[in-house]
């Protein structure tokens, strides 16, 4: 779907030189930035890792609903919420009439999506390029209470919830999402504050011996 | 920390919203210039009860607020054409 | 010690003459009504005595003079407007400003220090380059600068703001002044007291007496009283003024912050108005930085203070000047901000016959007032509104030719 013309968002909260460059799903990204065992430990404590390569389709309207389950879609019921299908991929219903949808990093949803007709009345489609993040560990909730201001623990998050706040004045889409007996916390912002949402929170995740992780670290690839 | 409840996000401190001035009904079409004039230019702006758009950002909501602009007291919020389910 | 201290000390009554006569109970009518004692108020019933032998005039202050916005503001003086009708105003208010302690024989602690608003994008740049061209035109001393100006005035700033916001150049005003606000108030009170005007604290006006779409008296916690004419000079309170006569205007009421330091030994000696940052600074004759920022950004008729305001002035002052971090702010107010959507005022007269209005100040009314006060005095003694003002007439809302100031005055106030 992408080509290799796509440099990460991120890219420009890394400075030259730094760790070790890949492409994944046609996108330039760091696929590792320290030592393997150092990541296995910052992972550990407080990793984050960028997973902007993950394809993307966004839809909206009235009959937007209507249209993904046409397309063969599970889709949330409940506004605010999110669900993921066996594959992996996942469907975050924003607000009431708006989805996002996120392959998973084998996933192909979002490139069949594109290729549907949506020329419906009342569908729209909603080009999505987000930076988007994974973050993890035990120190996760000292950077959350920092960055924002609303409770984001596990017990105050329902556990399909999607919540729609700003981390360090940016605004951002987050799920709570436990897999591979893990909890982590996905979040997604306009890929031109990505770098500075990045380096604010690596900052931070640093500060608690955590700090930047390859995404290998999270998904297989 | 102030805080204000969009309808659909619920309650979340007030820099993730946007004011967006009170809420007002255009005049008809064929009202005066003056007129006109004065539904572009002139505004309520004594204190009192006035219902206002307001904006979630994050989410890009638009919804209304009942507030006193002398206290600074919310009423309530609701989605436009919402008012009565509240 | 000056021996006016010391026969305070000595004396039993209080030996000095007050600054104006305390009268209680206003008389059952005058020639004019002149509600809020305010520096705008004052000015304008000083003028009216002084330049128009109107003396039988009475202001109505429903709390104390100048507690209004004259002691609430950040006491910038300046004429580096964007409209030519703007700068050729403001100008005239500066030249009354650098002879009024002379005039009111009241130190008002005016003090020039060149004023600097920093450009950070090519974009203010741009608008930097427009106002200087303006600016020379009608006469007033601006020019652009360079870094190299800017950072020889202010070697303390950190010409990169923290990397964020690196400066390109400034606009520089050479006139830029601050003053004693207090005195200005407290200076054109005395003025008018001296010249017959009577000025009454704690009363307050609650409604005005229109009849047959002429203005005949106004109502006051005090007692009637009749009059034909009356002007509004309530800066915040304008638009309850307005309720009264049953005027709608586009004023909306927000409220805008200051903030001050502990005292420092003297450092900055210019004024700084960063419009990317959203701050400007002074420092005052008592060594405190005097800051301020844009307007609170929702409609709100109270004079709250928040800590967002501080958190966020405070972080960028940081970027303009690192070595602050640990000095401490130690007060914060705010004041009522009479908005007009064109940024400049709304002076003149009314579709009521009598009804003078003197608001639409906003953040930038302080330095106004000499010649808001001079030019209202003549609207109401000529019942006729001098050219200078023209452009400030309520109806150009209804002409739609508004007078657009806002790139001149949405931070620096
Ligand atoms: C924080 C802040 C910073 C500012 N900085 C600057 C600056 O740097 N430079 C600048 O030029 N301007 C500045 N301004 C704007 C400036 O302060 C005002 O525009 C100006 O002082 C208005 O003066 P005024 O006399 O019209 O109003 P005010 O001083 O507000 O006086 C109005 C008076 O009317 C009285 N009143 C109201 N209702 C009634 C009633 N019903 N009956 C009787 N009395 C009544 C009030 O009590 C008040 O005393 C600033 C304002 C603020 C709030």
């Amino acid at each position: 779907m992408q080509t290799d013309k796509f440099i990460t968002p991120i890219a420009h909260a890394f400075s030259a030189g730094l760790g070790s460059w890949g492409v994944i799903n046609g996108m330039q990204v760091v696929t590792q930035f320290v030592d393997k065992d150092v990541e296995e430990i910052r992972k550990e404590l407080l990793g984050i890792a960028d997973a902007s390569f993950l394809g993307k389709f966004g839809v909206k309207g009235r009959h937007a609903a209507q249209w993904l389950q046409d397309q063969g879609v599970d889709i949330p019921t409940q506004s605010n919420s999110w669900v993921a299908d066996a594959d992996g991929n996942l469907v975050l219903r924003l607000g009431g009439s708006e989805f996002l949808i996120e392959d998973a990093p084998d996933g192909n949803l979002c490139e069949k999506l594109l290729k549907a007709d949506a020329k419906r009345a009342g569908v729209y489609l909603v080009p999505h390029v987000e930076a988007s993040l994974v973050l993890s560990g035990s120190a996760v909730q000292e950077l959350l209470v920092e960055v924002c201001s609303i409770d984001l623990t596990r017990a105050a998050l329902g556990t399909q919830e999607v919540i729609m706040t700003q981390f360090a004045g940016v605004s951002v889409v987050l799920i709570h999402q436990d897999l591979e007996g893990e909890a982590r916390y996905r979040v997604w912002c306009d890929s031109s504050y990505g770098p500075y949402l990045w380096e604010f929170m690596a900052g931070i995740a640093s500060e608690h011996s955590g700090g930047p992780i390859g995404v290998g670290n999270y998904f297989s690839l | 920390m102030k805080l204000l409840t969009c309808p659909v996000n619920g309650t979340r401190p007030l820099s993730e919203f946007v004011f967006g001035g009170e809420y007002r009904v255009a005049p008809p079409a064929d009202c005066t210039d003056a007129e006109w004039a004065a539904y572009v230019h002139n505004r309520s702006g004594a204190p009192g009860i006035k219902n206002e758009w307001w904006y979630h950002a994050p989410s890009g909501t638009w919804f209304i607020a009942e507030r006193n602009t002398l206290t600074d007291k919310v009423m309530r919020t609701y989605l436009k054409g919402q008012e009565g389910s509240k | 010690m000056p021996l006016r201290l010391l026969k305070y000390a000595l004396s039993k009554d209080y030996p000095g003459t007050r600054f104006f006569k305390a009268h209680e109970t206003p008389k059952k009518s005058y020639d004019v009504v002149i509600i809020g004692g305010g520096g705008h108020g004052l000015a304008a019933a000083y003028y009216l005595a002084k330049e128009h032998g109107i003396t039988n005039v009475a202001v109505l202050e429903k709390g104390y003079i100048g507690g209004g916005n004259t002691g609430r503001n950040t006491t910038i003086v300046r004429s580096n407007y964007l409209t030519p009708e703007g700068v050729k105003f403001y100008d005239a208010s500066v030249k009354i400003y650098e002879g009024l302690s002379e005039e009111l024989d009241l130190n008002l602690f005016y003090s020039t220090r060149g004023h600097f608003t920093l450009a950070h994008t090519e974009s203010a740049m741009r608008t930097m380059r427009w106002r200087a061209e303006v600016n020379k035109h009608v006469g007033v001393e601006s020019y652009v600068v360079g870094p190299d100006e800017i950072s020889k005035a202010c070697p303390q700033l950190d010409m990169s703001c923290s990397g964020q916001a690196p400066i390109l150049g400034a606009l520089y005003h050479a006139p830029g002044s601050v003053a004693r606000h207090d005195g200005v108030a407290w200076g054109y009170a005395r003025g008018a007291d001296q010249l017959g005007v009577e000025i009454f604290q704690n009363t307050e006006v609650l409604g005005i007496d229109v009849k047959a779409g002429k203005v005949v008296g106004v109502n006051t916690n005090k007692g009637y009283i009749a009059t034909s004419k009356v002007l509004s000079a309530v800066a915040g309170f304008t638009p309850r003024i307005c309720e009264m006569v049953d005027l709608d205007t586009p004023i909306v009421i927000h409220p805008l912050q200051a903030c001050v330091t502990e005292p420092m030994k003297p450092w900055l000696d210019t004024i700084l108005v960063s419009g990317s940052l959203h701050v400007y600074v002074s420092q005052s004759s008592r060594g405190e930085l005097v800051m301020g920022s844009s307007l609170d950004p929702y409609e709100v008729h109270s004079t709250r203070s928040t800590l967002d305001f501080v958190e966020g002035l405070t972080s960028h002052m940081l970027d303009m000047f690192p070595f602050l971090s640990n000095i401490k702010v130690v007060r914060q107010w705010a004041g009522m901000a009479d908005m007009t959507p064109d940024f400049a005022p709304i002076m003149g007269k009314t579709p009521i016959e009598g009804f003078y209005l003197d608001a639409g100040w906003g953040t930038w009314g302080f330095k106004a007032t000499p010649i808001s006060g001079k030019t209202m005095a003549e609207t109401i003694a000529r019942d006729h509104a001098p050219d200078l003002i023209h452009s400030f007439r309520l109806s150009r809302f209804e002409d739609y030719e508004l007078t657009g100031e806002k790139g001149a005055a949405s931070v620096g106030h």
